[in-house]
């Protein structure tokens, strides 16, 4: 089960180039490709400092992850309140997902169009959102 | 001496009492909700009912009948369409029945609330099973022969714990994963439920091993399955019917 929505709330998954593939986030305040060039920005000044880069960093009572795989960069906001570990956890679920769902040759000869990514909301669905649903309109 | 046949009786007496409460409470919801899944559900526990009724039923026979060959094992089987009735009632497989069209009914809600669909081989196997169950606990029988008593006995506890296995997980999962405390509550619920659940035929499985080996019955493993009845009963009630959100 992934839990984007109660570990995770906002999502992005960036290109080496700093592209937002693709993202998802509740209250679209900024533009996403800036704030993936931002990040990408970020984690390779870290990486020039440390070999793992950047993993994290907190803003107020929001905390930002980061995981890096396969030269993509998956980041995702969460509470403070939520162990890192956890979050990491789901990150790590969630590329796992993202590469099963692309293959290799798809990712090597991407053009640029983020549009065929529109559809991985349907692979990290929130199971545990939709079963409480479920029990809610038949018994609660 | 006390007759252990009439404190049996006396607690399915209870037990089903206590299920049809439930039963209509479950009935209400669906009044309310108008869902498919919550009158699946009310066939699930009115075939549950049925089957506890059924248990009661074959005490009653024992009991109050005086047929001679229900209440005495070495009367031949008169081999008439009642006596098959009746002696498949006395034997508990007419509750089996019921019970593995309870469990069949579990899998579909089980798949329709936790699961995206149906996996094809898992559907097809429920089937066989649930048709080999009930076949077996009307077709495959003898009077007074305990072991194939024991076999029916085995097959609706593999077939309980095949469905309410993954049931409890899932629901366990789900109870980890929730933040909120209602949901919490009510998945912890369902998963100790489910957990109760297996635990009743495990223990009928196991007072009917001890009669197999000499044992008049009624051993401490007959009550302990009538109470996992009786707090799967409760858990039912506090996952399906009292959380409102």
């Amino acid at each position: 089960m992934i839990l984007l929505v109660k570990v995770l709330q906002d999502f992005w998954i960036l290109s080496d180039g700093g592209i937002v593939m693709y993202h998802r986030m509740y209250d679209e305040k900024m533009d996403e490709q800036l704030f993936g060039g931002l990040l990408t920005a970020l984690h390779s000044f870290a990486e020039e400092l440390s070999s793992e880069g950047l993993t994290s960093f907190d803003m107020h009572d929001k905390r930002f992850t980061m995981k890096k795989k396969n030269t993509y960069l998956f980041v995702a906001n969460s509470s403070k309140r939520i162990k890192e570990k956890k979050v990491m956890a789901e990150l790590e679920k969630i590329s796992q997902k993202f590469f099963n769902s692309y293959s290799e040759d798809i990712l090597n000869n991407w053009d640029g169009d983020v549009g065929i990514f529109a559809n991985f909301d349907k692979e990290i669905e929130d199971s545990l959102e939709e079963t409480i649903k479920k029990f809610q309109k038949a018994f609660w | 001496m006390v007759n252990l046949t009439f404190i049996g009786m006396i607690f399915e007496a209870i037990i089903i009492l206590i299920a049809f409460i439930l039963l209509i409470l479950i009935f209400i919801k669906y009044i309310q909700k108008r869902h498919r899944l919550t009158l699946l559900l009310f066939f699930i526990f009115l075939c549950y009912w049925f089957a506890i009724f059924f248990s009661w039923l074959s005490k009653m026979l024992v009991l109050f009948s005086n047929i001679d060959y229900i209440i005495d094992d070495l009367v031949a089987d008169p081999g008439t369409f009642f006596s098959w009735i009746l002696l498949r009632i006395k034997d508990f497989r007419i509750s089996f029945v019921f019970m593995s069209v309870a469990i069949f009914l579990s899998y579909i809600l089980k798949v329709n609330v936790f699961e995206k669909g149906y996996n094809k081989v898992h559907r097809i196997l429920v089937i066989i099973y649930t048709i080999i169950t009930a076949g077996f606990s009307l077709f495959i029988y003898e009077k007074g022969n305990t072991l194939l008593d024991v076999i029916a006995f085995l097959f609706i506890f593999v077939f309980m714990a095949m469905i309410y296995i993954p049931f409890f997980i899932r629901s366990f999962g789900a109870y980890k994963e929730s933040d909120d405390k209602i949901f919490k509550r009510a998945f912890l619920s369902l998963a100790l439920m489910s957990i109760f659940f297996i635990l009743i035929p495990l223990n009928f499985l196991l007072d009917r091993v001890f009669i197999l080996f000499g044992d008049p019955g009624f051993t401490i493993f007959y009550f302990l399955a009538w109470t996992f009845a009786l707090l799967g009963i409760i858990g039912a009630y506090f996952g399906y019917i009292r959380p409102r959100s």
